[in-house]
């Protein structure tokens, strides 16, 4: 089956945990072949968020949640990162659908998936193969030396902001991340919400690299007058606040709304 | 009795399991389809559950109302029933949540005077 897939480019060899995989990958469009104990699989991955899992266990074939659970149960993996062009990436998605596998539903929304890294002790530290740097991770076409990537800008936490307002249901909003927490709008509104979402964040940090239900997408935490809501966007949290009116229908759409915006959070 | 008013949900689209679950992360009785509840997945509900109350009761000065978390593959749904009760339910992220958290607000007095 693997063999089926489109050839790629194999930009380089690693072994790591699961949860590195799913943390390191967020700029990296392509399949992830997987090898434990001569064994072989693949989890197809778009901008950090797993879509289809496949692997064969001497002769059974695990699909889906079977072969994701198989493959989070090991604590260390040897895998190939093959980077696929967005035609191969459309190709290779539509043969797994056609060959009656079932694609993340979600997949269309790319909201993005959490990023674990900051979690400490949850796996082991990853062990790059020769010749690979952090930078291969990313598309051909976005690559940079370290000393290239561009300094923190304030003009995409400015449409973050824009984008959130304009929604015209968020009370108030903030940045969480290790540095501190940076309140974007609401200040006076905020009232206990950031510590409730420090919370929320903290529990989060704890459950997900153990949880078999895939990588953190986003949590709300509903008190009788306020929608509490954390999300992870690179490397920090967006923590915005609601009011009860709204459902968690909208607040999905809300986030699925400001997803794109490519912003480095300072 | 319990059981059968948890099974009405596995009948939704998409749900996988509906539990009482105690705020301590004892699980009362369950219903399952198409998931297996690990040890780990215990252990992960369990934490998630004392968090969540700790939230409720030391941060948010408030009651839990809801508490819904979105997996990539899945979702949970955390309502408070009672004292240190609570149910959950865990969907596939194609579920209806608007129809989960019906069912949910439906049942609650059925699951209430049965525990």
């Amino acid at each position: 089956m693997i063999e089926q897939l489109p050839e790629g480019k194999n930009i380089g060899e690693m072994k790591a945990s699961p949860e590195w995989i799913y943390s390191h990958t967020g700029k990296f469009v392509g399949a992830v072949r997987i090898t434990i104990q001569d064994n072989t699989g693949f989890i197809l991955i778009k901008k950090g968020r797993p879509l289809a899992y496949y692997f064969n266990h001497g002769g059974i074939e695990l699909r889906g949640l079977a072969a994701l659970e198989y493959i989070n149960f090991n604590p260390l993996i040897e895998f190939s990162l093959i980077q696929y062009s967005p035609g191969e990436f459309a190709a290779a998605l539509a043969w797994y659908t056609r060959s009656g596998q079932v694609v993340d539903p979600d997949a269309k929304t790319d909201t993005p998936a959490f990023q674990a890294e900051e979690v400490a002790g949850t796996g082991a530290e990853p062990v790059p193969l020769p010749g690979l740097r952090q930078s291969d991770l990313l598309p051909h076409e976005e690559r940079k030396e370290p000393e290239q990537v561009p300094p923190l800008g304030e003009e995409p936490v400015r449409e973050l902001v824009s984008r959130l307002e304009r929604s015209g249901e968020v009370i108030s909003a903030a940045l969480l991340n290790e540095k501190g927490n940076r309140i974007l709008f609401g200040k006076d509104e905020i009232g206990s919400g950031l510590n409730i979402a420090e919370g929320m964040l903290a529990t989060i940090r704890k459950i997900t690299p153990f949880t078999e239900l895939g990588s953190f997408v986003h949590m709300t935490f509903q008190t009788p007058e306020r929608n509490i809501v954390v999300a992870p966007f690179q490397k920090s949290c967006l923590f915005f606040m609601t009011s009860r009116k709204i459902n968690i229908g909208r607040i999905r759409r809300i986030l699925r709304e400001i997803h794109d915006i490519e912003w480095i959070a300072g | 009795m319990l059981k059968e008013t948890l099974n009405k949900f596995l009948i939704l689209n998409g749900v996988q399991a509906a539990m009482v679950i105690q705020e301590n992360g004892e699980i009362i009785e369950s219903m399952k389809s198409g998931i297996q509840i690990s040890e780990t997945t215990k252990d992960v509900l369990s934490l998630f559950m004392k968090d969540s109350d700790e939230i409720a009761k030391n941060q948010a000065n408030a009651p839990l109302s809801m508490v819904f978390v979105e997996f990539s593959d899945n979702f949970l749904i955390l309502g408070p029933l009672i004292e240190e009760f609570f149910l959950l339910v865990i969907a596939r992220n194609t579920a209806n949540i608007g129809q989960i958290t019906f069912e949910m607000k439906k049942n609650k007095e059925s699951i209430i005077s049965l525990l």
